[in-house]
């Protein structure tokens, strides 16, 4: 090749290589700016539920439930607590794509040292497409990696002041990530019985290889750092299908991981479909929460080695004015 | 196609790029095919056996038409004049027969596929004043992405053929891609086999030029879609889904913002495409020329969907003109009537079977049809009016041609247009009727003044970038009125101007698009025909 043409292809190699990095910095300017410096909704984090275990103090959580709507309308960390001392957390977004999962794992894992995962099915069971779950999973995977992607919008809400100021996430969520839901829409049609997927296309009994990339992901991330993985199958009429179970059972059986079908068990549970969920059976709410936590207590028990923190007497303090917090919130809903 | 969508398909089209140019120059075209056939099959599945399908046979009618032409050439050879017409006109005859069946199979695909439901709705609504209410269910099938559009190709190919114009391609491979070639599926533009087959088997190098202008456009392009269309897209969803909701004022805005929002997303989407094409040394035909500079709806449509109104006049206008009952017609008008109305009313006639296409090529609804019929009316009223205009402006010693009434023509044109398009976007015919006499009937000036038409998802802020964004393209736009290319200035600019230009516009559709968790996604509305 001739000199001036490797000159000429170095020269473009470097105009390429600064026209990257000045773009670079400019955008890490600009998303420095942008991205959320309280974890609050108004201050605009995304899914501020979701976000709330960055102010739990440091290594204070054991088990950490994670997955979408399911999850957070399924259980009740401070119940755990008040019932076995046991300190836990739900990690979910609505409608979450898996990979939101593993990387809410991995924010977590910087400051919390969990002895226990639970992953919910519902998000490894999508009614989608392989092509719409890559689609959605790299969006997610965009958003979670390149922020100012999910935050370039809030140019039109914050303050100049905000632009540079130091990240403080200092907001609890008072219920450790679960949504309290006090009223309840009956499932009318098969009231206590065990549905079989009211919804056509959750029947499929398939696990995209999408889902199962990032499922094993998760499992790596838990194995690497010591932290034993449970899948659990929260009840659901909608979403219910004992082929998807079946489909499941073996996929955890492959990976190793305990699976824990609540809703094959819904009747131990004591899951009463006229009062137990919010929205005709498609998700619990905090009745059901609190039987469904009530019966993942007695799992934790029997099978892993979960420390009771109570006598902790400064992590005890706070976890008791919670749940005194919120009890009174749902007390009387829950008789 | 959303923001997401569309850097997906960048970050595609510049993984094909890449193996486009390490591809000797010679197998190229393999490399554009197999891109396209990916693109397809990931876009549309199974459905991609009705563009194969499609292919087949216009490579077939092709192949037909180019054997009975060859034919006629090596028999004529030997005979006399009269024999050799003889001749010519059985293989004129064979030859109208292939093309009569080609395009009778192109059409009947999207006829079934995209026209059933229309049909069986229209059958339904015929006989139930019979009884028959509910034994006709509406019929829908999936679409195959671009179906219209490479339609009207494999149909514009099958028509030249047979005229001559070129010779029918012999590679069956080169034909696939000449009517799946990515950038065109999905809004098009309509492209033309002599036009696109030369540049698509070339095998075009790398150049820095190319690299540059190809990266405006696309930028460009996706500013113009994410930025401004889809923003605009929130109020104007909501009030012509509620419009019993608003006042006139709010109805008259969102119709203007449903304007902006047609026009930037099917030239955003243009835009990009022909970037991406360009990328890989493609020039497509052009779509779009400052549509809302014209002074009449005519020239409107002469800048508006280039590509659909020219194969509308080549393929449809001129055969018309051209046939036997029109040319009957016309003479029995030159016959019949004055000059003035001999030459409006066949002229007329061939117009409205074109608009009629129009409207109906847009969509299997009777609210498309009196689309294009609006259309046409105004068309044709322009024509009967025309010497009167002519007459009154010499009387009165109007200069048609000043500033003021070519601003005139303007504004008349745009307001006219945006009629057009509150026709189109409205949900129903009626629906139309209502907003229209809302539009006309109550102005109150106090939903400006108080907001109110900003609590509908397109608030002050999103006003501010739509408004910045419409001037920056009205600037530009006067650019290219005045023969400038714009691309090729900044691609020739000197490297600071080039990179803020580039880094601008990424910054402006990152920062400023309206993508996420606070905006809806928009689907390209001509990716629905």
């Amino acid at each position: 090749m001739k000199k001036s043409k490797i000159k000429s292809y170095l020269l473009r190699i470097i105009k390429l290589i600064c026209f990257f990095g000045i773009l670079g910095v400019l955008l890490y300017m600009f998303q420095c700016m942008y991205y959320p410096k309280y974890n609050t909704k108004e201050k605009g984090i995304y899914d501020q539920n979701a976000h709330a275990f960055y102010a739990e103090p440091e290594n204070s959580l054991d088990v950490v439930f994670m997955g979408n709507s399911e999850a957070y309308s399924a259980f009740s960390p401070l119940e755990l607590w008040n019932r076995q001392g046991v300190t836990s957390y739900v990690v979910a977004q609505g409608a979450s794509a898996i990979c939101e999962i593993n990387h809410n794992l991995s924010e977590l894992l910087k400051t919390q040292k969990p002895k226990l995962v639970f992953l919910e099915a519902d998000v490894i069971l999508s009614p989608h497409s392989d092509k719409v779950l890559l689609e959605k999973n790299t969006e997610s995977e965009l958003e979670t990696n390149i922020p100012l992607v999910r935050y370039h919008n809030r140019w039109k809400y914050m303050s100049p002041s905000e632009w540079f100021a130091p990240v403080e996430y200092t907001w609890k969520s008072p219920s450790k990530g679960q949504m309290i839901i006090s009223y309840s829409q009956p499932y009318k049609s098969r009231e206590l019985e065990l549905p079989d997927g009211a919804d056509e296309k959750y029947k499929n009994g398939k696990i995209s290889p999408v889902t199962k990339y990032y499922v094993e992901k998760i499992k790596s991330v838990c194995d690497s750092n010591n932290i034993k993985l449970a899948i659990v199958i929260i009840p659901n009429t909608l979403t219910g299908s004992v082929k998807n179970y079946n489909a499941l059972q073996r996929y955890a059986d492959s990976l190793g991981v305990p699976l824990l079908n609540l809703q094959k068990d819904a009747q131990k549970v004591g899951l009463d479909w006229t009062r137990d969920t919010r929205d005709g059976g498609v998700h619990l709410n905090t009745k059901g929460a609190y039987k469904v936590t009530m019966y993942i207590g007695d799992y934790i028990k029997n099978n892993y080695d979960i420390p009771d923190r109570r006598n902790e007497k400064d992590l005890a303090q706070l976890w008791d004015m919670d749940f005194i917090s919120y009890r009174k919130a749902v007390g009387a809903y829950l008789k | 196609m959303n923001f997401y969508s569309y850097l997906q398909l960048l970050s595609f089209a510049l993984v094909a790029y890449v193996i486009y140019l390490i591809t000797p120059k010679k197998f190229r075209w393999i490399i554009l095919l197999t891109v396209s056939t990916a693109f397809y099959l990931w876009n549309s599945g199974i459905l991609t056996v009705f563009l194969l399908a499609s292919a087949l046979c216009t490579f077939f009618a092709g192949k037909v038409l180019s054997r009975f032409q060859e034919r006629f050439n090596e028999e004529k050879k030997e005979l006399a004049k009269e024999e050799k017409k003889k001749l010519k006109a059985y293989y004129t005859k064979q030859k109208k027969l292939v093309v009569l069946i080609a395009v009778l199979l192109d059409l009947g695909m999207i006829l079934v596929l995209k026209y059933t439901g229309f049909f069986t709705d229209c059958l339904g609504a015929l006989l139930r004043p019979f009884g028959f209410n509910s034994e006709i269910q509406p019929l829908s099938f999936a679409l195959p992405l671009g179906i219209s559009y490479y339609t009207l190709q494999s149909i514009g190919y099958i028509v030249d053929t047979y005229r001559g114009k070129y010779k029918a391609e012999t590679n069956f491979a080169k034909l696939t891609l000449f009517l799946s070639f990515f950038p065109q599926m999905t809004e098009g533009p309509i492209g033309r086999y002599d036009h696109l087959m030369p540049q698509l088997t070339a095998g075009h190098g790398y150049s820095d030029e190319r690299f540059i202008k190809a990266a405006t456009l696309v930028l460009w392009g996706l500013c113009k879609k994410t930025v401004i269309s889809d923003r605009a897209s929130y109020m104007a969803s909501t009030v012509f889904n509620n419009y019993y909701n608003f006042g006139g004022t709010s109805v008259l805005i969102a119709v203007l913002l449903y304007t902006v929002q047609l026009y930037t997303d099917f030239s955003g989407c243009i835009d990009i495409m022909t970037g991406i094409a360009y990328l890989f040394g493609v020039e497509l035909s052009p779509n779009f020329r400052q549509p809302f500079f014209s002074k009449s709806v005519g020239e409107f449509w002469r800048r508006w969907h280039i590509s659909l109104g020219t194969w509308f006049k080549e393929y449809v206008f001129y055969p018309v003109s051209l046939s036997k009952p029109f040319m009957s017609l016309s003479k029995l008008c030159t016959a019949k009537m004055n000059k003035y109305w001999a030459s409006i009313v066949p002229t007329g006639c061939a117009l409205m079977v074109v608009w009629l296409g129009t409207g109906f090529w847009h969509g299997a609804d009777i609210k498309y049809v009196v689309y294009g019929l609006y259309y046409f009316l105004i068309m044709l009223l322009g024509m009967f009016f025309e010497p009167l205009f002519a007459k009154i402006s010499a009387k009165l010693k109007i200069d048609r041609k000043s500033h003021i009434c070519t601003g005139f023509a303007i504004f008349r044109t745009i307001v006219l247009v945006c009629i057009g398009m509150m026709l189109f976007r409205a949900n129903t015919i009626t629906d139309f009727g209502a907003m229209l006499y809302r539009i006309a009937a109550c102005q109150d000036l106090n939903e400006i003044t108080s907001g109110y038409f900003l609590t509908f998802g397109t608030d002050w802020q999103d006003m501010i970038v739509i408004n910045s964004g419409l001037v920056l393209m009205l600037i530009v736009g006067i650019l290219k009125e005045k023969g400038k290319d714009v691309t090729g200035i900044i691609a020739n600019s000197k490297i600071y101007i080039k990179w803020s230009v580039l880094m601008g516009l990424i910054l402006a559709v990152i920062i400023l698009g309206a993508y996420g968790a606070d905006y809806k996604s928009v689907d390209n509305i001509y990716a629905q025909f």
